[in-house]
């Protein structure tokens, strides 16, 4: 082995970074709601991507295959999250009876996201959460969210159906036509 | 491999929009350098490296000073068992019928010595694992202080010692047996 190219990143890496970085980059502001977590979510995902690399068997497509990592990625987060704001709320109420229900990020997100349906979509289970992500941000077919989610086809369409039918029960009938307004960068609301 | 959603459902379209929207309205950053991933992945790998050494470390390290000191402890801190000499050795040869004499007052049981059997009046076992080990506490109506020889039978070993030197556990025992530290021969305990 060439001990030059030991502690460099190995080229088909880069490729990769290079062409599903912004891809993958979107998906993650479309999950989290704000560009800072959505830059440490990207990130984490090529950065799992170099461990899991070897088990990448090409049968997927290379997207496909990134899809998954940062759903993962994005579960653990979930969770580690809710674990933590739990806790906190436990020890600032002093027991865990008053605790409250909101995401634990919900004060960062954007304006413009919170706004958005989006930001309705973020108070869905994850699991629906991620397939209107796949489907609707993503775009991909029910068979590539299939792949990617690693469930039935049919699962994919009744976590569909479900998480669009609490959506309509949730949104007002004119937020859901409501466009994005301001073109702007997004701004942190604290 | 992209499949657009078709989107005739109004709350479908929108979903499709606004995420089109914010993608464009999300501040973008470049990708880092993949020297960058390159360097995080190794540090991530040291750092899981570490992780799992100390709670290998957390778990083992206890586990195994418990069991040294296990192995360390002494064995007559075990608790003594109080039992009258005819359970302890109802068949053993009885020198005398005197009620003060009855313990086999064999040399390989008093580390090569005989003690005055005419004084021996009680016995107090230890329970050392599954061995019962004897211990004799011999009382002396001496002139003076009150003193007793207490025998270990398996190990062979004899020893006198005043009130003041007993030990906790065998201090415990002749008040056990006597009911208080002062015996008299007068008030043997069987």
């Amino acid at each position: 082995m060439d001990p030059s190219r030991e502690n460099s990143p190995p080229e088909w890496f880069e490729q990769w970074v290079h062409a599903h970085y912004e891809r993958i980059r979107r998906a993650a502001f479309v999950l989290c709601g704000n560009s800072a977590d959505a830059d440490d979510l990207a990130q984490d995902t090529f950065l799992r991507l170099l461990s899991t690399r070897s088990r990448f068997s090409g049968k997927s497509s290379p997207e496909t295959w990134l899809y998954a990592i940062l759903l993962n990625a994005h579960r653990q987060r979930c969770r580690s999250n809710q674990r933590l704001w739990r806790r906190w709320c436990e020890w600032w109420n002093g027991d865990g009876s008053k605790a409250v229900s909101i995401a634990p990020d919900a004060e960062i997100h954007s304006r413009e996201w919170t706004e958005s349906i989006w930001g309705a979509v973020a108070q869905l289970p994850v699991a629906q959460r991620q397939a209107i992500v796949l489907r609707y941000a993503e775009q991909l077919s029910y068979e590539e969210i299939a792949e990617v989610l690693e469930c039935p086809v049919g699962t994919v369409r009744s976590r569909l159906h479900a998480a669009t039918a609490a959506l309509r029960e949730r949104l007002p009938p004119d937020a859901v036509l409501r466009p994005v307004e301001k073109e702007t960068i997004p701004c942190l609301v604290r | 491999m992209m499949t657009p959603a078709t989107n005739s459902d109004p709350l479908e379209r929108c979903l499709v929009d606004q995420a089109d929207q914010l993608a464009k309205t999300a501040s973008t950053s470049a990708p880092p350098s993949a020297d960058w991933f390159l360097r995080e992945h190794q540090q991530r790998t040291r750092r899981r490296v570490f992780r799992r050494v100390v709670t290998l470390a957390a778990v083992a390290v206890p586990l195994a000073v418990g069991g040294f000191a296990h192995w360390l402890s002494p064995s007559d801190q075990a608790p003594l068992q109080v039992v009258t000499r005819d359970e302890f050795r109802p068949t053993a040869p009885r020198i005398s019928q005197s009620p003060q004499v009855g313990w086999t007052n064999h040399p390989s049981a008093n580390g090569g010595e005989s003690i005055d059997e005419s004084s021996l009046d009680w016995i107090v076992l230890d329970q050392l694992g599954d061995d019962l080990v004897p211990v004799a506490i011999e009382v002396i109506p001496a002139e003076g202080p009150v003193h007793f020889v207490l025998g270990l039978l398996a190990v062979g070993s004899v020893r006198t010692a005043s009130l003041e030197e007993l030990s906790p556990t065998e201090f415990a025992a002749v008040e056990t047996l006597y009911g208080s530290t002062t015996p008299t021969l007068s008030t043997p305990p069987f």
